[in-house]
């Protein structure tokens, strides 16, 4: 169980100071009510039946437990399982979406610090820590965008596992949707910011350090006049390396792209923010509407099988079977 | 460009919009864990007015529905919130839900100051031991504008019955305005002087026991005022002006309510399926336009369409990689573009084909005169002319003179009037509307406000209207200005008379406040709010809130007023 005695009354703290309007907290009363209406029933309880000491007990003091006598208090009842052991088993292991929704959560929060570092490596460079190009830590910053590149991915496979898991009830099913997308719009935060990061330093790279590039030749131009085999072999490396530095921007440049392509089913969202299906009671009164007509079948089912027709014949011919059985035990003696 | 920056200027602390969603916020960050919601009629109203399904998913609300649907599958992984409405049927709903509970964990949120006596059975109902928290947070109305709010309550008429004759549905609704009414200044933490208007009885009924109540929770209004800074709520009747519902409106909010209907922000089209939102919250364009006239909003629609038109041409331009690239990007933002301009112009374009084809320009003219102008003659006779026209809309034709018996009640003409009505076919069930509404809200019945002809006090507030024609308003057809426009002005100059407006609560040395809320039994208009607004834009001195039992258009006040034969008032 998820919820143990320990964290359930230690909810986040409010602070009424955050609330523009008034607020007034209950709780304390709330909680002074039920220690005293618990004194209460505690003297009621020595009259009642051990059976009842038994179930107060266990619903006062052990809440792990509730699950397996709810279900038999509320009266459902499987022929196969007749003591709702495989029900208990079923419920009380979390939905099967959860342990997919807390990896990506997890993924949600590694994206989000490799995407700080990333920032803070992108404001370097353009706080013009790096006097040239080739001191710039491409390839740290290449790793750095893989990983993201690379969580994103797992994330998304991660999703779309979410997505097609199967199940029976609507109820669930729609839980499951809206994990579903929940998770897609912080997802999509990540890579819209991840997006945006490498965007503007992919600009500023070409933008500036081609222009440097350009200034510089000229330069190293009037230079070469004393030159000799020495410093021709240095600039002739320093070339390699501005070709392999070129290489890697064109990777970045690619990357980036890549990551534009992602999540596009999710640009749906995007597209309903502000129209009707995003309102909440649209959302509701569909599923209302939903609802409703499964009821009808339900009762409709429930009309068929119920149909006294079906009985009454059962009944008449039970009667007739009886009167003739009698008939012939008469006619014998 | 200067109106945006007077926007900007409004104080936070009276932005009802802002109040709600900063509850909402708050409520829905009490937990991390994965949520639900459980909502009742109301507060699903009041919270999808400012918070979207995407806001929820955000916050890892998984679940939201209304509190009427007892599932019977169990949701313990999730922690329920339930924000709901303090009545009895929520309260025992909530009690069957502890007793049997669905969800992980509980958050009991209440939009209402709940009694001990009921937190007490609560408290024992919950043996599982499953509710973390109770928490009363007071956002219980519609925040439809920034300084406008609803109560969504369709008709009050019963609350005009004397108390013995009053049913307990007519306890609840009153019970209902007086709990909302309480939220309301708590939620903008102003400890009020109550005020109403004398000639109305349910309004003075209304303010006593509204003092009575206030003083009965002192405990929540004492922690309200962050300072001694004191506000006026007054209370108005609707019966005393009848005039603004019934003209037909030119300002964009007002207009599409007039014409097509506005409910919680939502409007039903005639050729869509789905209804569009029309939200200044989250609708720039129609933020910026939603106060403006008719003329106006057209031209920014043109603007808006020619933004539209370059961006498509940019978008189908495409030379290479990157521009594909660049547009598969752009797709989503784009396309959600594309849909507020069809919105706006399917809403824009729907009210002007009913105006051309309903002839409202001329039928407006006329119903202007008769608000304003004092010239009988010359109206009797353009009225003889328009219910001779048997191209305008029945309707109107009704409502000119319903609004020509208001002006001139008891003349002879209105008996005319009445006969060619019967005589262009229209049911004598409709034209006795013209009865109700005589017996609503006639002469006798309303206080001497409405058409100016009275003396004294008001002539300031008159001179102030005169100012202002000439100022802004030349279009011949937003001449009227409703009374509310004529009380606030006296008001903030604290000259409104205190024996057509009586205080409830001990008259205060200055009646001069800097906050207002004025609440209209019998329903507010959307006319009225653009007044308000533009005033709060004018003058940053004041603040002035408008709330009603709703917001009315034409239809839904001729409803209400035909309650009274219901209840032979």
């Amino acid at each position: 169980m998820q919820y143990n005695r320990e964290n359930s009354r230690s909810g986040k703290n409010l602070n009424s100071s955050i609330f523009k309007g008034v607020v007034r907290d209950r709780t304390k009363k709330f909680f002074s009510f039920k220690i005293s209406g618990k004194y209460q029933s505690d003297r009621f309880k020595t009259h009642q039946s051990e059976l009842f000491k038994d179930f107060h007990e266990k619903y006062s003091d052990n809440c792990d437990d509730q699950d397996d006598s709810l279900l038999r208090s509320d009266g459902s009842f499987n022929p196969s399982d007749p003591y709702g052991i495989q029900r208990k088993e079923k419920h009380a292991l979390p939905p099967r979406w959860v342990d997919q929704e807390e990896e990506i959560e997890e993924y949600i929060i590694e994206i989000n610090e490799a995407l700080l570092k990333f920032e803070k490596e992108c404001n370097k460079i353009k706080r013009h820590e790096y006097m040239v190009k080739e001191d710039v830590p491409i390839q740290a910053i290449d790793r750095l965008n893989s990983e993201i590149i690379n969580l994103i991915r797992k994330s998304e496979n991660t999703l779309s596992e979410i997505k097609s898991i199967p199940l029976d009830d609507h109820v669930d099913r729609k839980v499951k949707d809206n994990v579903h997308y929940s998770l897609a719009i912080k997802l999509k935060g990540c890579t819209s910011k991840a997006n945006k990061i490498q965007k503007e330093l992919v600009a500023y790279m070409e933008s500036h350090y081609k222009k440097d590039d350009d200034t510089n030749k000229p330069g190293n131009l009037l230079d070469g006049f004393d030159d000799d085999e020495e410093m021709n072999q240095q600039e002739v490396m320093q070339r390699q390396m501005a070709a392999v530095k070129d290489e890697e921007i064109e990777d970045m440049v690619k990357a980036a792209n890549d990551l534009a392509s992602l999540f596009k089913e999710l640009s749906v969202l995007v597209i309903e923010q502000g129209t009707v299906l995003d309102r909440i009671d649209y959302n509701v009164e569909t599923a209302l509407v939903h609802t409703k007509k499964g009821r009808k079948h339900l009762v409709k089912a429930k009309e068929y099988s119920e149909s006294s027709r079906a009985r009454n014949i059962i009944l008449c011919l039970a009667a007739s079977i009886l009167f003739c059985i009698v008939i012939l035990i008469i006619k014998k003696y | 460009m200067e109106e945006s920056k007077d926007l900007e200027r409004r104080g936070p602390d009276t932005d009802l919009i802002e109040i709600s969603k900063n509850y909402f916020e708050n409520m829905i960050n009490m937990c991390d864990e994965r949520k639900a919601l459980i909502l009742d009629e109301d507060t699903l109203g009041y919270i999808s007015l400012n918070y979207s399904r995407s806001n929820l998913l955000e916050k890892n609300v998984y679940f939201f529905d209304v509190i009427d649907r007892k599932g019977t599958e169990k949701l313990n992984h999730l922690v329920a919130i339930f924000f709901v409405r303090n009545t009895n049927d929520n309260f025992q709903k909530i009690k069957e839900e502890l007793e049997d509970p669905l969800f992980g964990a509980y958050y009991l949120v209440f939009a209402n100051p709940i009694e001990d006596e009921k937190l007490r059975e609560l408290a024992e109902a919950d043996r599982f031991d499953k509710v973390r928290r109770v928490l009363e947070i007071f956002a219980d109305f519609y925040a439809v504008n920034r300084d406008l709010f609803s109560f969504n309550i369709p008709t009050s008429m019963d609350l005009c019955l004397h108390e013995s004759a009053m049913t307990p549905a007519t306890h609840v609704k009153n019970n209902r305005i007086l709990q909302g009414l309480l939220s309301v200044v708590l939620s903008c933490r102003k400890q009020p002087y109550v005020r109403f208007s004398k000639h109305s009885n349910r309004a003075a009924k209304l303010a006593d026991s509204f003092v009575s109540y206030m003083s009965s929770e002192d405990e929540l209004v004492a922690r309200s005022s962050k300072d001694d800074e004191k506000c006026t709520l007054l209370i108005l009747d609707r019966k005393d002006d009848p005039v603004t519902p019934l003209l037909n409106q030119w300002t964009y909010q007002s207009m599409v309510h007039e014409l097509i209907g506005i409910t919680k922000h939502r409007v039903k089209l005639a050729d869509k399926k789905e209804e569009i939102v029309l939200n200044p919250d989250e609708d720039e364009f129609f933020k910026k336009n939603m106060y403006k006239k008719f003329p106006e909003v057209q031209k920014e629609l043109e603007v808006l369409l020619t933004q539209f038109k370059e961006k498509e041409k940019s978008r189908a331009k495409i030379d290479n990689i990157k521009d594909m690239q660049r547009m598969v990007e752009n797709f989503p933002e784009f396309k959600k573009f594309a849909g507020k301009v069809t919105k706006h112009y399917s809403a824009f374009g729907e009210c002007s084909d009913k105006i051309t084809k309903r002839k409202l320009f001329s039928v407006c003219e006329l119903e202007q005169d008769i608000a304003v102008k004092n010239s009988k003659s010359e109206q009797v006779k353009e009225m003889k002319e328009i219910l001779e026209d048997p191209e305008v809309d029945q309707f109107e034709k009704i409502r000119l003179v319903m609004l020509f018996s208001l002006r001139y009640e008891g003349d002879s003409n209105v008996k005319k009037f009445r006969t060619m009505l019967r005589e262009s076919n229209i049911s004598p069930d409709h034209i006795d509307f013209i009865d109700f509404l005589i017996q609503y809200a006639g002469k006798d019945k309303r206080s001497n406000f409405l058409f100016g002809k009275n003396t004294g006090l008001l002539k300031g507030a008159m001179d102030l209207i005169k100012s202002n024609f000439t100022e802004e308003d030349e279009s011949v057809y937003t001449r009227h200005k409703s009374c509310l426009f004529n009380i606030i002005g006296q008001m903030v100059k604290g000259k409104l008379s205190e024996s057509d407006f009586p205080f409830s609560t001990q008259s205060p040395r200055d009646t001069k406040t800097k906050d207002i809320i004025v609440f209209i039994l019998g329903g507010a208009t959307y006319q009225e709010a653009k007044e308000v607004a533009d005033f709060n834009n004018s003058d940053p001195n004041f603040n002035v809130i408008l709330g009603g039992t709703t917001v009315h258009n034409s239809k839904s006040f001729l409803a209400e007023v035909t309650e009274v034969r219901d209840y032979g008032l």
